[in-house]
C-alpha cells in the first residue's frame, strides 16, 4: 500500500464515519424535538443546522448508516486483504532467500575446508620432498602448482560473501517496506501512535528504489545463468552484424 | 596491460584481481563504484572489469558514460555481476558492454571471457 493510498482510506475513512455521526446527530436533534428517545447526548461542539427528522425516517437513517458502516469495513477489509497478499508473498520470498543464505554459507564452507583439505596434502607431500633429488624437483614444481590453484579454488569459493550479502540486503529492503506499510495501516487507526515513531539511524534501501543489490541474486545454477548470458551475447552480435 | 576493476565489495575486488594475476596480469587499478572508475579510468587502462549494482553510479550507468568519452570508446568492458535476467543482459549490451560474466564464476569463465576481448584491448 502507497503512502497516498493509505492517505486516501484515512480521509474516506473520516468521512464516512462524520457522516454517520451526522446521522446519529439527527436522531439526536430528532429526539431533542421530543420524538421519544431517552436520554439525548450532549451538544455537539459546533452544531450544524438540521431539519426535524420523524420517528418514520429512523428505519432509513438507520439503514444508511449500517451501509456507510459496512462500506467502510469492506475497504479496510479490502486494504487488510491487499497488504497480507503483498506482505506474504514477499515474505515468503525473502524466507526462501535466508534459507539460500544458509546452504551457500555451508556450501561455501564445505568448499573451503575440501580445499584446505587437498591444499594440506599436497604441502605433506612438499615435505617429504624437501632435499630430494633433482629428478623429484619436477614432481614438486607440479605439487606446487597444484597448491596454488586448490588456494584460488578457495578464494573463489569466497565469492558466496558478496552474493550473500546482496541477498540479505534484499531481505532487509522487504522487511523494512512490510513494517512501512504496516504503519501505514496502523495510522489510519491509530495516527498518534506512530507519530514519534523513531527513524532508522541509516537509510535502508527499499525494494522500489535504486538498488545496490540484486533482488534475485543467488548462487545457484551459476552454469545456465551464464548459459543464458552467453546466447544474448552471441545472439545480439548475430543481429547487430546482420 | 593495465586492468580497472570496479566493484563496491571489495572481497570480489580481491578475488577478481586475483584471477587476473593467475592469468597472467599485473597492473591494476580499483574503484567502489562507477563514479570513482571515471575518476580514475585513462588511456592507460587498457581493459575494464565492473560490477552492475553499486552505489552512486551502476556498472551499465558507468559503462554509458565510459563510451561517451573518446578515450573510453573502445576499451573492452566485461561485466561480472549477479543479475542474470535476459532483459539485464540485453540491457547491459545496449549501454555498452562488450560481454558478460555471471557471479559465481570460475576462474575459467573469466580467463575464457577475457581472453575473447583480448584483441580489442591491444
Amino acid at each position: 500500500m502507497t503512502s497516498d493510498r493509505a492517505h486516501a482510506l484515512y480521509y474516506d475513512s473520516a468521512a464516512t464515519l462524520r457522516l454517520v455521526d451526522t446521522q446519529l446527530d439527527d436522531l439526536r436533534d430528532g429526539d431533542a424535538d421530543g420524538l421519544g428517545v431517552a436520554d439525548a447526548a450532549p451538544a455537539p461542539v459546533a452544531p450544524t443546522p438540521r431539519a426535524t427528522i420523524s420517528l418514520a425516517e429512523l428505519p432509513f437513517l438507520l439503514e444508511r448508516a449500517n451501509t456507510e458502516i459496512n462500506g467502510l469495513l469492506a475497504r479496510l477489509r479490502e486494504s487488510r486483504g491487499a497488504l497480507q497478499a503483498t506482505a506474504v508473498d514477499k515474505l515468503t520470498h525473502t524466507q526462501a532467500k535466508l534459507r539460500e543464505v544458509t546452504d551457500a554459507t555451508e556450501v561455501a564452507a564445505t568448499d573451503i575446508l575440501d580445499a584446505c583439505d587437498r591444499a594440506s596434502a599436497k604441502l605433506d607431500e612438499l615435505d617429504a620432498l624437501d632435499g630430494a633429488v633433482d629428478t623429484e624437483r619436477a614432481r614438486s614444481a607440479q605439487l606446487r602448482l597444484e597448491l596454488r590453484d586448490e588456494i584460488f579454488t578457495m578464494m573463489a569459493a569466497l565469492q558466496f560473501q558478496d552474493l550473500t550479502t546482496q541477498m540479505l540486503s534484499h531481505a532487509t529492503a522487504v522487511l523494512t517496506e512490510v513494517e512501512e506499510r504496516l504503519q501505514e495501516v496502523a495510522k489510519i487507526f491509530d495516527g498518534s501512535a506512530f507519530a514519534d515513531a523513531a527513524t532508522p539511524a541509516t537509510k535502508v534501501p527499499t525494494v522500489r528504489g535504486d538498488l545496490t543489490f540484486d533482488p534475485n541474486a543467488t548462487v545457484l545454477h551459476a552454469d545456465r545463468r551464464q548459459a543464458v548470458a552467453d546466447e544474448v551475447f552471441t545472439t545480439g552480435r548475430t543481429t547487430a552484424a546482420a | 596491460m593495465k586492468f580497472l576493476v570496479v566493484d563496491d565489495s571489495a572481497t570480489m575486488r580481491r578475488i577478481v584481481v586475483n584471477a587476473l594475476q593467475r592469468i597472467g596480469f599485473n597492473e591494476f587499478v580499483e574503484a567502489g563504484d562507477g563514479q570513482e572508475a571515471l575518476g580514475k579510468y585513462d588511456e592507460s587502462v587498457k581493459f575494464v572489469i565492473t560490477d552492475w549494482n553499486m552505489p552512486n553510479m551502476s556498472g551499465t550507468e558507468f559503462t554509458k558514460a565510459l563510451r561517451e568519452r573518446p578515450d573510453g570508446r573502445d576499451v573492452p568492458v566485461l561485466m561480472v555481476t549477479a543479475r542474470s535476467v535476459r532483459e539485464d543482459i540485453l540491457t547491459a549490451m545496449e549501454a555498452g558492454v562488450n560481454n558478460y560474466v555471471v557471479k559465481p564464476f570460475t576462474p575459467q569463465v573469466l580467463k575464457e571471457k577475457i581472453d575473447a576481448l583480448l584483441p580489442a584491448a591491444a
